[in-house]
């Protein structure tokens, strides 16, 4: 690297990064999978919502005149999306898995676009915990990150048992306390790495 | 610096404005059902005129009357770095902005408060709309205080006031007549108005008599008589329609830009133009995130280009008057010399990478659909199976035209920048430091993994931008390298 914009000041960091072959390399950290319950909620979640479809398709009246939604066969196929749906989510939870680096957040997921998405810790403005209630029947939360910006967020993180949401959730938010009083935490920006916390 | 220690007001002119302001929200936000009872007017007949005054005066009286409690209630503060204001009208709400956190600042003095010489003062915050504070109505002297005092606690140098000539010799750009006159042809804002107001249009078009629309076409044929050809006749039609989109289009580029003046500050950029309302926008330099130089199709025949600088926050959004920070009517040299001024080493582009050559099947798929779709439309429409046989021609002439818009695109990310080029007849480039970068994806479609390669797709702070179809060793190796950048430095916004 060689002149720098002047906003970034490399010598405040140790993390060897040049030659780029010393790179920490994103795509060799093992994932960890995220709680194996996670799939029988994802699972759970498309069978309500197009079951309900399915009962309200065979138990409401068919207005006048539309053919398509009196066809007898529409809850039978509401019912095969429903199984469709869920057995692709069940995969897709089986398959998700995170990592928290001592830098950043990745969490992999999807089935036919497999996604790996990475927030780096110092960009993250604000994190929430979250669990509805069949996340709670099951023990699970999800959490969500947001960085500046964004009106929506921009990392959620589901399936993590409570212990470990609450494990990740601590670890980012004292990062973001020592970002936001530099003078008060510590003078050098980054706080020591806790990558002991999560194995 | 002038500090405040004490709650102040706004002028008490503001009650007008926040009146109007609120009145127009209000009409805005319920423009369908206005125009459906501005037709409706059997309602008027049922209900008498009288009553209907009545009504008005009623809303007019219950506006006033908050207007004044909004105004009473309304309070802001500095001290020191510190931006209070209080505001609301059953739950007052107390936002305070710490000056580092402001993101963007922003004066503006409407035409209908120049008289009263008062201006509009809004700051934003990275956390997005929610947090954005707005001093509608501020005399113009205390509006430009309060700004140089919040530059200043972000540590800016803010321009010393015994001495306005060192500012005016440092002007650093200043957009000709002929260079807004071009910018309005080469961006068509008419269409963007247009498409804004398309619902109020889609609503009162099918209330046009059908006499109105049988009057056109009886003027339209007779001008086709005398002219000796109906062909001309449209054809002049069609070009009127145009030349008033492009007047259309010159009228607001000059009602925006006309005497824009972008003067550098120390660290700062600061921006004023408007030919009725006026606006006035600071941009300090370390706080941008990303610049995307844009060159519309007919601007680059014209060899007219923008610069858009974003920041983090609501303020990114151009289609907001006064939002985004855009440096307009810019020539080739121009852009080149201020994107190097603001960046030094962006002047010229680099060669760039394109894309693998899967890219160019996948363009061409999601351009033959649409075309597939609009002729079997077609075909249905009009009862002829024979415009089916013209989608292999229509596919292939698609060909070429997924190639070159393949060639157009070109990505590089080096140390210092990201370079993301696209678009076959327009042209936008995107420049970021990939320090700057909020999050970073990789994907793999099925299709994608077959043939090892990935798209990778950077947030950055007004969106995202995806350099799509690389392989996939190139996609992380290019991910590790902006984490690598994003966590070295020390500038966390």
């Amino acid at each position: 690297m060689s002149e720098q914009p002047e906003h970034v000041d490399e010598a405040a960091f140790a993390n060897e990064q040049v030659p780029l072959a010393s790179l920490p390399a994103h795509e060799q950290v093992a994932l960890e999978p995220i709680s194996s319950r996670y799939a029988l909620r994802a699972a759970l979640g498309q069978l309500v919502g197009w079951g309900v479809a399915a009962a309200a398709a065979w138990l409401l009246p068919i207005p006048e005149g539309v053919r398509f939604l009196g066809s007898p066969a529409l809850p039978w196929l509401l019912l095969a999306i429903a199984a469709l749906a869920s057995s692709l989510a069940w995969l897709d939870g089986r398959r998700r898995a995170f990592a928290l680096r001592e830098h950043d957040l990745i969490y992999a997921r999807g089935l036919a676009v497999r996604q790996t998405v990475i927030v780096p810790v110092v960009r993250i403005q604000h994190i929430e915990s979250a669990s509805g209630p069949i996340e709670r029947a099951l023990g699970l939360e999800r959490l969500t990150c947001f960085t500046a910006g964004g009106l929506s967020a921009d990392l959620v993180i589901r399936g993590l048992d409570q212990a470990r949401a609450e494990r990740v959730r601590d670890f980012v938010l004292r990062r973001i306390q020592a970002r936001e009083k530099p003078q008060a935490a510590e003078p050098e920006p980054e706080p020591e790495p806790m990558r002991g916390e999560d194995g | 610096m002038a500090e405040t220690s004490a709650w102040r007001r706004l002028s008490p002119w503001s009650v007008v404005f926040i009146l109007l302001k609120g009145a127009v929200r209000t009409a805005r936000e319920n423009l369908p059902v206005l125009v459906g009872v501005g037709a409706g007017i059997a309602l008027i007949e049922r209900i008498g005129a009288r009553e209907l005054i009545a009504a008005a005066i009623a809303v007019a009286v219950v506006g006033a009357a908050i207007s004044v409690v909004y105004y009473r209630r309304f309070r802001y503060h500095l001290t020191g770095e510190v931006l209070r204001v209080r505001r609301g009208l059953l739950e007052v709400v107390e936002i305070e902005l710490r000056a580092d956190r402001i993101q963007h600042i922003g004066v503006r003095e409407p035409l209908s408060m120049r008289p009263f010489g008062l201006a509009v003062v809004r700051v934003s915050t990275p956390g997005g709309g929610k947090h954005d504070v707005e001093l509608p109505g501020i005399r113009r002297q205390r509006a430009h205080e309060l700004v140089d005092a919040l530059t200043n606690a972000r540590g800016e140098v803010a321009p010393p006031d015994d001495d306005p000539h060192a500012l005016a010799a440092d002007v650093r750009f200043r957009a000709s007549p002929l260079g807004i006159t071009l910018h309005g042809v080469a961006n068509q804002s008419i269409l963007v108005a247009v498409a804004a107001a398309a619902p109020i249009l889609a609503q009162l078009i099918p209330r046009l008599e059908g006499a109105q629309a049988r009057a056109l076409g009886e003027a339209v044929q007779e001008l086709g008589v005398r002219l000796g050809s109906h062909t001309a006749a449209w054809t002049l039609l069609a070009l009127t329609a145009l030349a008033l989109l492009l007047a259309g289009s010159i009228l607001i580029a000059w009602v925006q830009y006309a005497g824009y003046e972008l003067r550098r500050e120390g660290d700062r950029y600061a921006q004023r133009s408007g030919l009725l309302s006026r606006q006035e926008q600071l941009l300090a330099t370390p706080r941008v995130q990303a610049i995307d130089w844009v060159e519309t199709a007919v601007g680059r025949a014209l060899g007219r280009s923008y610069l858009v600088c974003r920041q983090i926050g609501s303020a990114s959004k151009v289609a907001e008057p006064g939002g985004a920070f855009v440096i307009p009517a810019l020539d080739r040299q121009a852009a080149a010399r201020l994107l190097d001024e603001i960046w030094p080493g962006t002047a010229t582009t680099p060669a760039l990478h394109r894309p693998h050559r899967a890219y160019r099947r996948v363009l061409m798929l999601r351009a033959s659909l649409p075309a597939g779709l609009i002729f079997t439309l077609a075909a249905a429409a009009m009862g002829e199976p024979r415009w089916l046989l013209a989608l292999p021609v229509a596919l292939l002439a698609l060909w070429p035209l997924a190639y070159a818009r393949w060639r157009a695109f070109g990505y590089r990310l080096d140390d210092r920048f990201l370079w993301v080029r696209r678009g076959l007849l327009g042209r936008r480039r995107v420049i970021a430091p990939p320090a700057r970068a909020q999050r970073v994806v990789v994907s793999q479609s099925l299709l994608q993994r077959r043939r090892e390669l990935a798209s990778l797709t950077l947030t950055l702070a007004h969106g995202p931008v995806t350099i799509p179809y690389i392989s996939a060793a190139e996609a992380r190796r290019l991910a590790d390298r902006v984490l690598a950048a994003v966590e070295t430095t020390r500038a966390h916004l």
